[in-house]
């Protein structure tokens, strides 16, 4: 094992979103989902040295959810982890296997299939703790309204659509819906130069109090320390350098917020892709949608010879408790530029 | 190569209920032992990994985000890992890369159970297997490894004096092992008398349903050069994965047989080659692995390639395995059999093994101990993590 000093690639994505899947169990499509990834290069699971899932237990309804989906994503015989905290970072972990010397072909997927709970509300609610945060009823919904109305400053709300959680309507949510997203990494020299998607330029993840009395709900504060890291160590990847953003933020109001507080510069495409409501995801793998639209819209620039620089955020936890950053790059290399 | 290696391990003693911390103060108690063996405080610390195994043992969703504070983590680096009964060691797995990729230079992995105040542990770890086909059986973990040890016995003429005898050997070590949690040493009688839970695998045979934590903080060779620290080397590190499915491990399509643990012997293979071990019983001298059933260990003592298949319970009746006998001592902490707080028993093994290597394990110390080795099992025999520790840097002979 050594540590690499090659680049570090995106080479095959897959993707599917749904608002109801009835057809196909959640094993189901994470087979079909990471079968398709690895077809799109021509690749079987044995191509792979490590299989990295992230999956959340009590949104999927599985008591250890590493158990059922191990063989669906090929993992059978290979290395295979779960990293539960959040989507994003079972992506940052397989970056980091690659990074490490560990491993040449990282496959890494997460999902949520929320339909298949009784409650997906409560499965949430389970995610308060029992002696405060679960009597009042915390889920991400009611979280993400307090964090929006920390960011109104005295504005009235217009609006004729019906509040889910004041002062959140429908159109200012993410949309919920059944997801499964694979991405397959790999160290330079172990792919075809073409079959590259997007170069991994960095990422930042930290976290912040789980305590939502204990934090300014506006400040950001695991973002800013994320983007830090990017920045002390490669500033060519900070966030006045990107081309593109896009943010899987808890509402819309938290992604003008992030816009703002990352000072981007001007004319920079914020979720080019859609809005939150538009997409089929659910808040655990709501950050890696917006990563995988980040190498989608890095690969489209592909071809340019100028340096295009795509990041995809994304939050864990209740008001963005937890943040992680992954910048993307058409070309590959650390531009401290 | 970033060589990466450990510099504390803290621990609890463990017991079966704790009425005197929440959840989050005892992931506290654990991040605070590691962390005051190792001398530093929380901010030396550059990233943290939580190990946590099925949220519904300690019954809140996603609960690494509620212990974050506890831990000192706010504003650092933080990942949490379940890799079902794995995961203790997983983490430790998965902080390793964050060293070695170059990115950290001191990683703490530090967290707690509390199996107890799950109401009924294999109530909820029935609910682990498919709920159309192996769930209504019913499977627990307790019947699933009583399977093996039906198949063990079958296979190898083995029978349950056999696995009793594992029994009294890690009561005895775990008497001496101020951490451990079943204390009492046990004759082959009193195991054999005890009541049948799932046949063979009587309570005697059995784990305990431990409350307590543990950590390990782990640092790049830079750090300990810089600071004059001798760390427990991790010099090699292995996973792999077995097929979900219980009607898989037998018959003529199983990859492997439900008798032996073929998989995890994979796993330590993977291991053994980066670290040069290539005569296991003559290399390695301590072997801390998991296997909470008496049964279980039989298998994983051949798995780590110590016995030969079928062979292992020949080596406990001549006296091998234990403290002062000849040749690798297993378990000397008592082992996963005498202490089973589920989501940190893996760190425990790490750290136990890295005490071993460095001489400080007090009691149960194995004289002279330069190799040692350390493993966990998480899911349904499903999940395999692996590790090889040296005292020093030098080649392995």
């Amino acid at each position: 094992m050594s540590t690499t000093h090659l680049g570090i690639a995106v080479i095959a994505t897959a993707s599917v979103e749904i608002h109801h899947e009835t057809s196909k169990s959640l094993e189901e499509m994470i087979f079909e989902t990471s079968k398709r990834a690895l077809n799109s290069l021509g690749l079987s699971a044995d191509d792979i040295d490590a299989f990295v899932l992230g999956g959340n237990d009590q949104i999927d309804g599985r008591i250890i959810s590493i158990m059922p989906s191990t063989g669906p994503v090929g993992g059978v015989n290979h290395d295979t982890t779960m990293i539960a905290s959040s989507s994003e970072h079972a992506l940052i972990y397989g970056y980091l296997r690659i990074m490490a010397g560990q491993s040449k072909r990282v496959l890494v997927a997460s999902w949520a299939k929320p339909s298949e709970s009784v409650d997906p509300d409560r499965a949430e609610l389970v995610s308060a703790e029992p002696y405060l945060l679960r009597s009042v009823g915390m889920n991400e919904t009611i979280s993400a309204a307090l964090q929006a109305s920390r960011f109104l400053n005295g504005k009235v709300v217009n609006t004729n659509e019906k509040f889910v959680a004041w002062p959140l309507t429908r159109k200012d949510l993410p949309g919920r819906g059944d997801s499964v997203h694979v991405v397959i990494l790999a160290q330079e020299g172990s792919f075809e130069v073409e079959s590259q998607f997007a170069w991994i330029c960095d990422a930042g993840w930290a976290t912040s109090s789980y305590e939502l009395g204990a934090r300014d709900l506006a400040n950001f504060e695991s973002l800013k320390i994320a983007c830090n890291q990017i920045t002390q160590r490669n500033l060519g990847s900070s966030p006045e350098n990107w081309n593109a953003v896009e943010i899987g933020a808890s509402s819309e109001y938290a992604v003008n917020a992030v816009t703002e507080f990352l000072q981007l510069k001007v004319g920079i495409s914020v979720n080019a892709s859609g809005c939150l409501s538009d997409q089929f995801t659910s808040p655990f793998v709501l950050g890696l949608s917006r990563m995988m639209r980040a190498i989608e819209v890095t690969k489209n620039a592909k071809s340019s010879k100028d340096r295009y620089l795509a990041a995809g955020i994304g939050f864990n936890g209740f008001a963005g408790q937890g943040a992680a950053v992954m910048v993307f790059s058409n070309t590959k290399g650390v531009h401290n530029d | 190569m970033i060589n990466v290696g450990i510099i504390g391990f803290g621990q609890s003693r463990f017991q079966t209920k704790r009425t005197d911390v929440t959840f989050p103060e005892l992931v506290k108690e654990g991040a605070d032992l590691a962390l005051a063996d190792a001398g530093i405080t929380i901010k030396d610390v550059d990233a943290v990994v939580y190990p946590l195994a099925p949220d519904a043992l300690i019954g809140v969703g996603n609960g690494e985000r509620w212990v974050i504070d506890a831990l000192g983590a706010t504003g650092k680096p933080f990942m949490r890992v379940n890799n079902g009964g794995a995961t203790g060691m997983s983490a430790v797995l998965t902080a390793w890369t964050h060293v070695a990729s170059g990115l950290f230079d001191v990683v703490l992995v530090a967290g707690a159970d509390r199996v107890s105040e799950s109401g009924s542990a294999q109530s909820v770890l029935n609910k682990m297997w498919d709920v159309g086909y192996e769930r209504t059986i019913p499977l627990n973990t307790i019947t699933m490894l009583a399977l093996s040890a039906q198949r063990y016995m079958h296979l190898y003429d083995s029978d349950e004096t056999d696995m009793a005898l594992v029994t009294v050997k890690n009561r005895k070590h775990a008497s001496l092992n101020p951490y451990a949690h079943l204390r009492t040493p046990i004759t082959v009688e009193e195991v054999l008398a005890s009541r049948t839970l799932a046949w063979p695998i009587k309570l005697g045979d059995a784990c305990p349903a431990s409350t307590g934590a543990a950590g390990v903080v782990l640092v790049s060779e830079r750090y300990a050069q810089r600071n004059n620290l001798k760390p427990a080397w991790i010099r090699g590190i292995g996973q792999n994965s077995e097929t979900y499915w219980m009607g898989a491990r037998v018959g003529a399509k199983s990859q492997g047989d439900h008798a032996d643990a073929d998989a995890l012997a994979h796993a330590f293979d993977i291991a053994y080659k980066q670290a040069g071990i290539t005569d296991p019983v003559n290399q390695i001298d301590v072997a801390e692995i998991y296997a909470p059933f008496s049964s279980v260990e039989l298998h994983v003592i051949e798995a780590a390639h110590l016995a030969e298949k079928g062979k292992s319970p020949e080596g406990l009746r001549n006296g091998k395995f234990t403290l002062g006998g000849s040749g690798p001592v297993v378990n000397p902490s008592g082992g996963t059999q005498c202490t089973n707080p589920i989501a940190v028993t893996g760190t425990i093994r790490v750290g136990e093994a890295a005490n071993q290597v460095l001489g400080r394990t007090g009691a149960h110390q194995v004289p002279n101990a330069r190799v040692a080795i350390a493993s966990a099992i998480g899911g349904d025999h499903q999940f395999y993590s692996t590790m090889v520790l040296c005292s020093d840097l030098e080649e392995i002979s």
